[in-house]
């Protein structure tokens, strides 16, 4: 893990609360580096799957 | 990710193809050296990387630097309207070995111009592909998007912070160039994700404002619609069910007076009508017989008034038959022939002629008809035989006409008795109409109009219920649509809070981690300046603001940031992109294209001393001119160094020979 990610793992962690919405706000996080700058994704349909995660 | 190799054909000096390698394997050697006399390929090199990956160039000597990136030779040896093709391949390593493959292509056709021998004309867009070595380590595959691929893990964006050029990074924090730290920081920390992740949240609460239907959804108001409608049925239904009923008994009653009234007229008809009619057939009999006896007596009265009236001519004439018959006292025989003889020569039986309708010839006609003797004879026998029967015959007929006369009498009487019968049964017919069935028929007539009214009523009714009915269908449908709606406007306002909830977190974990990013890169900054610069003991204090602006004070003069010579600005300059580098989220080459080109030894000491060490674990390429490649640089440096490269202008061939090792 790199010095970035532990820091922004920490800082969820000490910011949210809950764990899935943790979870969530990692998952978000992931999606958008690895297909936030390509266009040839439903980066939203993905985010809408993981806010429907969490109200379920 | 370190580059392991850079393959480079017919770019710009690289005439054919070039291949440079630098050696990943050396974990505790980080420094890859280029050495190179000035114009003698290292801008190049540090442009051929770039436009591999973005397809352009980034470093120019010059604004007015040629843009033609073909390499001249190539465009020279290649005849008019010949094809030729430039290429640039970096290859990537992680730790087991070569990961990915990056490549450029441009296919060029050399051009016929006067005014220069070198036009070229590009062939259709650059190919642009990567490959990666699949999970098993045994082949390499197709990367799908490469330009997503790129933009996840080499961005543009961030393409400053591990593509350098030394002698621009004064620029980074001086206010010739806007360049802002926050943004330095948020591209190279990747705190563009969180904030790209911000950005699609806030997309997405905006996509569910949308989304919603935005409808008042008051089931009340279309409930209550509902149960007055079901009010009204009830009612509706209600009276229809009372009046269907009391309807059902109006028939019944009405089928009864029907039933009584015909029974009642018919038994009457049957009654009377039967004696009536035989009373009337009886009539017709009598009335026929009398006509019968009336003419039988009317013959039979005259015949015995003649006989009665001729009683003493009949006498006198049988008397006078008796004396004939007894004196044989006959006429003479007349012989009919001849007196018709005598008729058609005109003469008179005593001779004379006789004239025409003459009286003479009227008597010989009466003559020559008259019956014969025997004839004469014949009849007179004959009645003389039949008058006496006709004088015994009046007695009998006087008898006849007694019975007669009394029949007919009889007759009479019997059609006067049936006359009387027939009044009395016309009689019972008419009482028979009377109160009763009037009333009756009053009934059934009051009945038959309440069943008429009823029957509307009823109609009405079913009008009534149907049409209620259907508004209750329409308004059940408007609920179950607005509890629809609502359903989903109710999970989409949950989607927009929880959305937001992440938006609020993601806000404050970004301000949180760049809080205290900065922190850290601001004292990294600090510790690198002091280990680069050799005059670093006199700044007193290195910092980053909350407005992310550099900041370095002395002990006397204040705010220098804007005022540093060029070897602090370099070291300075150094030591914020290596604190950067050090937080960067992106496992990428840096490399420094004259990282020590203005400063002084003192500085380079510490720059090939402590930089090596400051960039730990990440590969680090130098590009150095030979001026810069001094033997204190050198002597600092060698030991950290894996691969060294020396890029070398051939006079004869016009070309950059690659030889590994300084020159």
């Amino acid at each position: 893990m790199t010095k970035l990610a532990k820091l922004i793992d920490d800082t969820i962690a000490e910011l949210v609360p809950s764990s899935d919405e943790k979870e969530a706000i990692l998952q978000a996080i992931k999606l958008q580096e690895k297909f936030g700058s390509g266009k040839s994704i439903d980066l939203l349909g993905k985010y809408e799957k993981i806010i429907e995660g969490l109200i379920k | 990710m370190k580059l392991s190799k850079v393959i480079i054909e017919n770019y710009r000096g690289f005439y054919g193809k070039n291949i440079i390698e630098f050696d990943v394997e050396k974990k505790d050697k980080n420094i890859n050296l280029i050495i190179a006399r000035n114009d003698t390929g290292k801008t190049t090199f540090l442009n051929a990387i770039y436009w591999c990956l973005y397809g352009e160039e980034q470093f120019y000597i010059t604004k007015k630097s040629n843009k033609r990136i073909m390499s001249n030779k190539k465009i020279i040896e290649t005849s008019i309207d010949g094809k030729m093709k430039l290429m640039v391949t970096l290859v990537f390593n992680d730790q087991k070995g070569p990961k990915y493959e990056i490549t450029r292509e441009r296919i060029l056709k050399r051009a016929r111009d006067e005014e220069s021998d070198l036009k070229t004309i590009q062939q259709g867009d650059d190919l642009f592909y990567g490959m990666e070595m699949n999970a098993t380590g045994t082949g390499f595959e197709n990367i799908e998007h490469i330009n997503d691929f790129i933009a996840s893990n080499i961005p543009k964006a961030i393409s400053s912070f591990f593509l350098l050029d030394g002698e621009q990074l004064k620029a980074i924090f001086t206010s010739d160039i806007q360049y802002k730290i926050k943004e330095a920081i948020e591209r190279v920390a990747n705190i563009d994700a969180i904030t790209g992740t911000i950005s699609n949240l806030i997309e997405l609460d905006k996509k569910y404002s949308r989304d919603k239907s935005g409808i008042d959804a008051n089931f009340g108001a279309i409930q209550k619609r509902i149960d007055d409608c079901d009010m009204k049925l009830d009612e509706h239904n209600k009276t229809f069910k009372e009046t269907m009923k009391e309807n059902e008994g109006l028939k019944r009653q009405i089928i009864e007076l029907v039933d009584f009234l015909q029974n009642h007229n018919e038994a009457i008809i049957r009654e009377y009508g039967a004696s009536e009619r035989r009373i009337r057939e009886e009539n017709e009999t009598i009335d026929a017989r009398i006509k019968s006896n009336e003419a039988d007596l009317n013959r039979l009265v005259v015949e015995s008034y003649i006989l009665k009236n001729s009683e003493g001519s009949i006498k006198a004439t049988l008397k006078k038959f008796n004396e004939i018959i007894t004196s044989g006292n006959f006429p003479p025989a007349v012989d009919s022939a001849h007196v018709l003889q005598l008729l058609k020569r005109k003469e008179c039986i005593c001779g004379s002629k006789i004239k025409k309708d003459s009286e003479e010839e009227k008597k010989l006609k009466k003559l020559a008809n008259t019956q014969s003797y025997k004839e004469y004879v014949r009849i007179i026998s004959e009645g003389d035989s039949r008058l006496p029967e006709m004088l015994n015959s009046l007695d009998d007929k006087i008898k006849l006409i007694a019975d007669l006369r009394k029949k007919i009498s009889e007759s009479e009487l019997k059609l006067q008795k049936n006359s009387k019968d027939l009044e009395e049964i016309n009689q019972k017919l008419k009482d028979s109409d009377a109160d009763d069935i009037k009333e009756k028929a009053e009934e059934k007539e009051m009945v038959e109009r309440a069943i008429y009214r009823n029957e509307k009523e009823i109609g009405r009714l079913e009008i009534n219920i149907h049409d209620l009915n259907e508004v209750k269908k329409e308004y059940e449908r408007d609920l179950t649509n607005v509890k629809i709606r609502d359903m989903k406007d109710q999970l989409l306002i949950k989607k927009s809070e929880k959305c937001k909830e992440l938006i609020n977190y993601s806000k404050s974990i970004k301000e949180a981690i760049m809080k205290k990013i900065k922190d850290k890169i601001e004292e990294s900054t600090a510790r690198n300046f002091k280990e680069l610069h050799w005059k670093a003991e006199n700044y007193e204090k290195v910092s980053i603001s909350d407005e992310f602006s550099l900041s370095v004070k002395d002990k006397y003069k204040g705010e220098l940031i804007n005022e540093l010579s060029q070897g602090a600005a370099l070291c300075f300059g150094l030591a914020f992109m290596t604190a950067l580098r050090n937080y960067s989220g992106y496992d990428v080459p840096i490399i420094i294209d004259s990282p020590v080109g203005k400063i002084d030894e003192g500085n380079r000491e510490n720059i090939a001393n402590n930089l090596p060490k400051q960039l730990k674990d990440k590969q680090v390429i130098f590009l150095v001119t030979s001026s810069e490649y001094t033997s204190v640089f050198k002597e600092f440096l060698e030991n950290k160094i894996s691969t060294t490269i020396s890029l070398i202008y051939n006079k004869k061939t016009g070309e950059i020979d690659i030889k590994n090792g300084s020159n």
